[in-house]
């Protein structure tokens, strides 16, 4: 043969070699043990109960009716097909064959059960399902939701918070009991937990549901709070995932290439700000508010703190809500100090600027506001609190300007970002007191129609009144991260929310 | 003797009952709440009704207060808010692992401190002396979670001889158990003995100077004997206090040391309880420390006829 076509033969048998063998690289391997090291184990792993927002934990032994997809969009997990015959009504089909980690038969039974024991007062999360009037049986695999208004976050709530639990389970051990020993229908079921030595131990769900997952053998976690210990359980291999990654500690890891490190909250529905109480002089002068917006320049904000990424304003990149036409002001300190002398403070005036004392980013944040601010005339001091009486204090309406971080309030839905927050009858105004009936307006009327578009509609334009008139300053977001070996396969996407992977896809290779 | 030490555990009573009352007001004074520090952001105010409600915290101080002494008096320290689990439990399974890190300190930090105090004190101003003063004094400036996350550097993941984290107890397996508290024992053992390596060494030395010091040399003695039997046992009574409260401080949990080496123990317990407003478990546990500090007292001051018989209780 002519040389030349060898060589062509040649490089044929390469490429399809390296195709074969690429491919065959990206097979999920099944088995393994997911060793992750976190700063706390959830004292309960109830996630109707679990006081405060919790960790992956919490999720890995449970499913809920429906989930959200990579696009934010709504696909079956339990309930296989659903129907909204009109907007206070909610028909889902459920999958057939599905049983509990404890043998009880998944069911609109317990569907019902589930419902019911999020409503009651002892659940955590009864207030996303505080619309729901009736839950009915319509046949074994069928429930029937009867709203008492109509509520268009309600599937968000099914799919953020709607984790069924076994209620058989419950029965036989009692509220705390489950709390220790959870069971669900997830891909993980629970095996230990050794909360004197810091363990727990989930292992693979051999009936799972959704067939060929999860690929792992066992998930355990265990309790280092020191950061730096962590750190070295993960060098050390005795852990192949962090959560947590120490903020000193990242640009060293990212440098090294013996591991990951993934951005957590980056892609999420989370925005850090700065909060001005509305009611309190000056901050109920609009002006006041717009003119700290001019003193402070976002973009060195975000250069100077370390791992800070740029929000345009309260619905992130994160939510479906999203307006990415949308423009908040630039720096421009002399109309700052234009618009302080028209609002009759042409001397600027005193402020206290409160901060949660377990957060180096946020006393970074401080300092970089505080020296900005007093360009323009503004005198900030910095008050350093405990997490537990700075928040008495805000639901007291004790204070004047406020730095916070905001999770979507447990929902991906944008009701969570704004109604929340901005809402005049909203839940928890004490963070911005803010009140406008146009926001209102469009906030309420947001919860009425199920059509995403429209909805969206609304909600841009209640964000822009919100922007313009500034209850609070969206400099940017602290980011944070977790790592892990490169054996481990299947960590990203993260889940919706941002905060950690989706565990059943998660699997250990070479 | 035996009446003294009866009155002395009476007087507990009192002591006791001071101290709870203290810290029973002072934490409810303290800005927060355990349901807003339960809930954080997320607090609303049904909520908070309702996690008032269940733990009681819903009454006037006082009665709360008569409603939990009446229980401690049943031995019923109450169920931690944060945990759902009864206190007494909690506490049977952390105070083990804050005894045993205590115990083992305490043995390095004697075995180390009290040696260098004496030679310090004997050989005054010779290199001993010099090297034993700036061994104290790095003990005192070096912060001990420092020093203890340079030691887990070097021995637990660089050499990988001793184990990252974790306890195991000494009465499961020993060796194992050792091996976990070593490092930890090693970080507080030498904080603890740089104090007592200087207190050692000023004690020694004024009493070396006294004339019944003159007078054993002047007898022919030996100096062995002189300092060993005669300046030891009179220098020892200001060090016994020292470690005395230090062996109450350390039996009550070192937190740092818990933090850093991820030991189970009972000053991770108190801070994190006192960071999460879990009122019950921060009374249950300050009753604890108070109880052990008194024994600890009693124990120090018979230990100080045993070493000076002029001081008696009769």
């Amino acid at each position: 043969m002519k040389a030349r076509n060898i060589k062509i033969m040649l490089m044929v048998v390469v490429l399809v070699v390296g195709l074969v063998s690429s491919v065959m690289a990206v097979e999920p391997k099944y088995g393994g043990v997911l060793t992750v090291a976190d700063d706390k184990i959830q004292p309960s792993l109830d996630p109707q109960h679990n006081m405060g927002f919790g960790g992956f934990e919490l999720y890995l032994a449970f499913n809920t009716l429906i989930n959200y997809n990579e696009n934010l969009e709504f696909v079956p997990e339990l309930a296989i097909s659903w129907e909204i015959p009109n907007n206070t009504t909610y028909i889902f089909h459920l999958r057939e064959g599905v049983t509990f980690h404890d043998g009880t038969e998944f069911d609109a039974e317990a569907v019902k059960w589930n419902m019911e024991r999020m409503l009651s007062e002892y659940s955590q999360v009864s207030s996303y399902f505080k619309e729901v009037n009736k839950v009915e049986i319509v046949d074994k695999y069928t429930v029937k939701f009867t709203l008492k208004e109509p509520y268009a976050p309600f599937l968000d709530s099914l799919a953020s918070n709607g984790y069924m639990v076994s209620p058989t389970a419950v029965k036989e051990m009692g509220d705390e009991g489950f709390q220790k020993h959870p069971v669900g229908t997830g891909p993980f079921a629970f095996v230990k937990l050794d909360k004197q030595n810091g363990k727990l131990i989930f292992e693979k769900n051999k009936n799972y549901w959704n067939e060929g997952k999860p690929y792992l053998d066992k998930i355990v976690l265990i309790e280092i709070p020191e950061d730096q210990t962590r750190l070295f359980a993960l060098q050390t291999g005795q852990a192949n995932f962090l959560m947590g990654v120490p903020a000193s500690s990242v640009k060293h890891l990212k440098k090294s290439s013996k591991y990951n490190v993934v951005s957590v909250l980056s892609k999420s529905n989370t925005i850090d700000y700065l909060t001005f109480n509305c009611n309190k002089e000056p901050f109920n002068d609009q002006d006041v508010r717009l003119a700290i917006a001019y003193a402070l320049d976002n973009q060195k904000i975000i250069n100077f703190l370390d791992q800070t990424e740029a929000i345009p304003g309260p619905l992130p990149e994160g939510s479906w809500g999203h307006n990415p036409a949308l423009k908040d002001v630039s720096y421009d300190p002399e109309k700052a100090k234009e618009l302080l002398a028209q609002a009759g403070y042409p001397n600027g005036f005193d402020v206290t600027l409160k901060i949660w004392s377990n957060d180096p980013q946020r006393s970074n944040l401080a300092v970089v506001v505080k020296d900005m601010l007093f360009k323009v005339g503004i005198k900030v001091n910095i008050e350093v609190l405990e997490a537990s009486a700075l928040i008495q204090q805000m639901t007291k309406g004790e204070f004047e300007f406020v730095s916070l971080h905001w999770g979507g309030g447990g929902s991906l839905d944008p009701n969570g970002n704004l109604h929340v927050l901005f809402n005049s009858k909203g839940q928890l105004s004490w963070i911005a007191n803010y009140n406008n009936e146009e926001v209102d307006e469009y906030l309420e009327a947001a919860l009425k129609t199920t059509d995403r578009a429209k909805r969206q509609e609304l909600y841009w334009n209640a964000e822009k009144i919100i922007v313009q008139e500034h209850p609070m300053i969206w400099f940017g977001r602290f980011v944070s991260y977790l790592a892990h070996d490169p054996k481990v396969h299947g960590i990203e996407p993260l889940r919706p929310s941002g905060y950690f992977p989706i565990y059943e896809n998660v699997w250990i290779g070479n | 003797m035996r009446r003294y030490v009866l009155k002395r555990i009476l007087q507990l009573i009192p002591t006791l009952l001071g101290v709870t009352i203290i810290t029973f007001f002072l934490i409810r004074l303290t800005p927060g709440d355990p349901a807003t520090a339960i809930l954080g952001l997320e607090a609303t105010p049904e909520k908070i009704a309702y996690i008032n409600k269940i733990y009681g915290l819903d009454k006037p101080m006082p009665i709360q207060y008569l409603i939990w002494m009446g229980k401690v008096c049943h031995f019923d320290l109450g169920t931690s808010i944060a945990y759902s689990e009864q206190i007494l439990g909690i506490l049977l399974n952390k105070i083990p692992v804050s005894f045993q890190l205590a115990v083992v300190s305490m043995l390095i930090s004697l075995g180390i401190s009290i040696p260098t105090g004496i030679i310090s004190a004997v050989k005054k101003d010779t290199i001993f002396d010099n090297m034993g003063r700036l061994f104290a004094f790095l003990g005192i400036s070096i912060p001990g979670f420092w020093l203890g996350i340079l030691l887990l550097y070097v021995f637990a993941v660089k050499l990988h001889v001793l184990p990252l984290f974790g306890y195991v107890s000494l009465f499961d397996n020993f060796s194992e158990g050792l091996k976990h508290l070593l490092l930890p024992s090693i970080t507080l053992g030498m904080v603890l003995a740089a104090t007592v390596t200087r207190m050692t060494r000023s004690c020694m030395l004024e009493v070396l100077y006294e004339n019944y010091i003159t007078t054993a040399r002047a007898k022919g003695l030996k100096e062995r004997v002189v300092i060993m039997k005669h300046a030891l046992r009179n220098a020892m009574i200001p060090v016994l206090t020292v470690v005395g409260l230090q062996m109450g401080y350390i039996l009550g949990g070192s937190v740092l040391i818990e933090v850093v080496f991820a030991l189970p123990g009972l000053g991770r317990l108190v801070v994190d309880s006192i960071f999460q407003r879990d009122y019950p478990v921060v009374q249950a546990a300050v009753l604890f420390y108070a109880l052990i500090f008194v024994l600890i007292n009693l124990l120090v001051d018979l230990l100080y006829s045993f070493l000076d018989p002029r001081i008696s209780y009769e």
